[in-house]
């Protein structure tokens, strides 16, 4: 047996196409339900679809960043300077806020990146600290431990995100964006480089391709992601504390990827869909709901490596195709 | 207050921090070199150590020193078993191992969250009392601390370098491959330099109860000094640490006496940026060849 | 003869080890060199400064006239100097085909927002490096694997194919890090031909590190000894043969007497 996809011929593309079809009807559902709570979780697993993916790039390049809710906050705190302080319109604070942290995570990668993978982990690990704390130390830029409160909600052209409904309807388009996205530069050559250098960065290095580079782009481009999702967060919920930003949120995200699967482009998505309304179910046991989470992550990482993900396609990570 | 006792008493209360610093340093590197795993969930032991300890003493009436040594002892047994029944699969396997210590984390700390509730508790001091110490006055109970410390660390080098297990677990940090080829029995030295590792922590957990609170939380703080301690000094290099743990926590107390805590961050973070551009072996280990 | 790469007194010290010193030689356009020495001559620390993996303590290489002392490696690939390592060097969870693109990938420059955008630069690009695939598995013989995962080929084609990999990045200067280390006789003779045919249908240069001395004798037209990471002889394989330095340290052990 080869590595030829097992799955082949007219059933392939029949059962493809429903699930597109049930997939697109999910999608669409929000717009027709009545229950604005259950709008307010779409929403949010929109956003951490696209959070997710960020950090999804990330990890195909085999490094594992333990600071991207920093970069979510990074963009966020950007975004919303840019547009309560110097009056921006929404558009322009978010590509603001998208640039800064990807901006940031370029320096600070064209650094670590040089480095043995773990550096890698810890030195995000402390940047992400660091950012929260130089976020609590200036009250006058960022509103210190009170945080920034009464954010306009997004716009654009005139049009107010300023019902749950609308602003689901921006975040979906951004979480649709970053998979595609995601979909189409793992078709790319810079893509193929990318999981070159996952599974054997010395060869890679030997064949021409600069692991360095490469790492340092899907770094930036992730974190810039990151920092795109916090802006729109923050235009959604009107309000950013340091707090929100803070390794329990980089843990959060982690915990998504591995659960959904860090190999393929729906891993984010079905990470952010089985554990985004989680809390909900552990409503009042929060402390349960993490030991869950962590028993999860260890299980998924022992039995199930690929994530839930690895259950939907059942083909070898094989790129017949370029 | 005048100045020499300012300095005097920042110094001393740099030094045990650094001290907390290096025993936490110390014990995660030994899981590092052991197993080529970045333990996260290290300061989940430290946490618990302190409860051990609170336990020990105020519930037991123990005395201090058969407290912190059985809390070593346990902290060698469960993280023995941690290391067995759930890490095993992980080992050498530096990604997803690093993962799993994240899961473990949270299941530890959401578990100590259950059972013993968000509140700080705050155990009473070993011994009462000032001592004079030259030119500045310091808390009796904080020379315990650094008393203990370092005999903690002295046993430890002692054991690492006297006897047959000891250098079994540096024999295997080396270099595991040789260390098979030599008969040493790797399926034991895991769970042990796991055990020992998160060991220490407990031990220092243990020994910072009296001066700091006792709570869940309590572990995040010294996590992150023991990961700038182990970038500075070098991650595998015990001498490296030693001395980055002893610089940091000085400087961090001077700083955070003399300037804001915020400041001090900031410069902490600065200079271990600036040693990763400079010198990314560490502070004592020779330049990358 | 046009000189391809000059290696001039490189030393390499690991933590007080001299494991080169001052090691000077040159490899021109169309040779086939060969690298020998007893283990722990440092050979393969030769290959890791040429190419670029280490620095050297001292001394300086050049590749066709240009200074790439120091690395990083994937820059020396890209001026046309490839290499192959002693492990099998390949991508174990992909295809055959995939493993040989991801080879050929380097020689894809355009912008990344051109490659998302499927631009007409980087189809041609591509359609490059897929040609260049293409005739990498012809030549190689590998057609048969195309399909196959990379971790489930035999030894012997594992390393074949670590060696299409490097061949696939395009050198004009190809480092071979015991390539028949593993083969049996036979096996070994018909990589010889291969590695011959390789050099005339792809213009390649050679320069291989190995023990299997029938190989070395046989294919090398010039053999360069390594000591101890000293260069103790530098000849045609008749003059290395009788060489009685190199026959005191090296040849004269029983197993390479047939040689």
């Amino acid at each position: 047996m080869n590595g030829a996809t097992l799955w082949a011929g007219n059933l392939d593309s029949v059962r493809r196409r429903i699930a597109y079809l049930a997939l697109i009807a999910i999608c669409a559902a929000p717009f027709f339900l009545a229950n604005a709570f259950y709008v307010h979780l779409a929403v949010l697993i929109c956003l951490n679809v696209a959070i997710v993916g960020g950090l999804a790039l990330i990890c195909r390049t085999g490094q594992l960043p333990l600071g991207h809710g920093a970069f979510i906050g990074l963009g966020a705190y950007a975004a919303v300077t840019a547009t309560m302080r110097a009056h921006w319109p929404f558009w322009l604070g978010a590509v603001g806020g998208t640039l800064f942290a990807a901006l940031l995570a370029a320096l600070l990668g064209w650094v670590i990146l040089r480095l043995r993978g773990v550096y890698f982990v810890l030195v995000t690990f402390a940047f992400a600290e660091l950012v929260r704390l130089v976020m609590l130390d200036w009250p006058s830029l960022t509103g210190g431990a009170n945080g920034i409160a009464g954010i306009p909600p997004a716009a654009l052209f005139g049009f107010e995100f300023d019902t749950k409904v609308r602003f689901y309807a921006l975040a979906l388009v951004l979480a649709v964006t970053v998979i595609v996205f995601l979909h189409v530069f793992f078709t790319t050559p810079t893509g193929h480089a990318v999981d070159a250098v996952a599974e054997n960065p010395a060869l890679a290095e030997a064949s021409g391709l600069s692991v360095h580079r490469i790492q340092l782009l899907a770094f930036s481009i992730g974190s810039g992601i990151a920092g795109l999702g916090g802006a729109l967060y923050a235009h959604y919920v009107g309000f950013v504390s340091p707090e929100s930003f803070n390794t329990a949120l980089s843990v959060a995200m982690i915990v998504m990827l591995v659960i959904g699967g860090r190999q393929s482009v729906w891993g984010p998505v079905i990470g952010a869909l089985v554990l985004t309304p989680l809390p909900e179910l552990f409503r009042g046991a929060v402390q349960t709901q993490h030991v869950f989470y962590g028993a999860a992550l260890i299980l998924i990482l022992r039995f199930l490596p690929g994530g839930l993900a690895s259950l939907l396609a059942r083909r070898s990570v094989d790129r017949a195709s370029y | 207050m005048d100045l020499t006792t300012l300095v005097g008493q920042s110094v001393v209360n740099g030094l045990v921090v650094g001290l907390l610093y290096l025993l936490m340093a110390v014990g995660f590197t030994l899981v590092f070199g052991v197993m080529r795993v970045v333990n996260f969930a290290h300061s989940e032991f430290y946490m618990l150590g302190a409860f051990v300890a609170y336990y020990c003493v105020t519930q037991l009436d123990l005395p201090f020193l058969s407290s912190v040594a059985i809390t070593f002892v346990l902290a060698l047994a469960f993280g023995w078993m941690v290391e067995w029944l759930i890490l095993k699969p992980f080992r050498h396997d530096e990604l997803n191992g690093m993962i799993a210590t994240i899961g473990l984390a949270m299941i530890l700390q959401n578990l100590a969250l259950m059972a013993f509730g968000p509140d700080p508790l705050s155990m009473p001091s070993v011994v009462q009392g000032v001592v004079h110490l030259g030119f500045t006055v310091v808390p009796a109970s904080r020379l315990y601390v650094v008393a203990f410390s370092i005999a903690v660390l002295a046993l430890l080098y002692v054991f690492l370098r006297y006897t047959r297990t000891g250098r079994a677990l540096r024999a295997v940090v080396q270099d595991v491959e040789i260390a098979a080829a030599q008969g040493i029995c790797a399926q034991l030295i895991y769970p042990l330099g796991f055990g020992i590792g998160v060991g220490l922590a407990a031990v220092a957990g243990a020994l910072m109860a009296p001066l700091f609170s006792v709570s869940p939380f309590i572990g995040a703080g010294p996590l992150l000094k023991a990961f700038i301690v182990v970038i500075l000094g070098g991650l595998g290099s015990i001498p490296g640490a030693a001395l980055a743990s002893l610089l940091l926590g000085i400087s961090e107390s001077l700083a955070g006496t003399f300037l804001s805590t915020g400041a001090a961050d900031i410069l902490v973070f600065a200079f271990l940026i600036v040693m990763l551009v400079v010198r990314p072996s560490g502070l004592l280990a020779r330049p990358e060849q | 003869m046009e000189t391809l790469l000059q290696v001039d007194g490189v030393s390499k010290i690991f933590g007080g080890l001299a494991a080169l010193s001052n090691v000077e030689f040159s490899v021109g356009r169309g040779e086939i060199v060969g690298l020998i020495g007893p283990n722990g001559a440092g050979k393969t620390t030769a290959f890791n400064v040429i190419s670029g993996t280490h620095p050297p303590t001292a001394g300086r290489v050049r590749f066709k006239g240009v200074d790439v002392t120091g690395g990083p490696p994937s820059r020396v690939v890209r001026l046309g100097l490839a290499r192959t390592f002693q492990a099998t060097s390949i991508y174990p969870a992909v295809s055959v085909e995939e493993n040989l693109y991801r080879g050929a990938l380097a020689a894809i420059d355009t912008g990344l927002l051109n490659q998302l955008l499927n631009g007409v630069r980087t189809r041609q690009a591509v359609v490059r490096a897929r040609d260049n695939v293409e005739n990498v598995i012809e030549t190689m013989g590998l057609a048969q694997f195309r399909h196959t995962l990379a971790g489930g080929l035999s030894y012997g084609y594992q390393k074949r194919l670590g060696v299409a990999v490097a061949l696939a990045t395009k050198p004009e200067l190809l480092l071979l890090d015991e390539p028949a280390a593993g083969l049996n006789p036979e096996e070994s003779a018909e990589f010889g031909r291969l590695l011959r045919a390789l050099r005339s249908r792809m213009n390649l240069t050679l320069l291989l590190v190995e023990h299997h001395m029938a190989l070395v004798m046989d294919l090398c037209e010039r053999i360069v000894v390594l000591v101890q990471g000293e260069k103790i002889a530098e000849g045609s394989p008749e003059q290395i043969r009788e060489d009685p330095l190199v026959i005191e340290a090296y040849l004269g052990a029983p197993e390479y007497a047939h040689a």
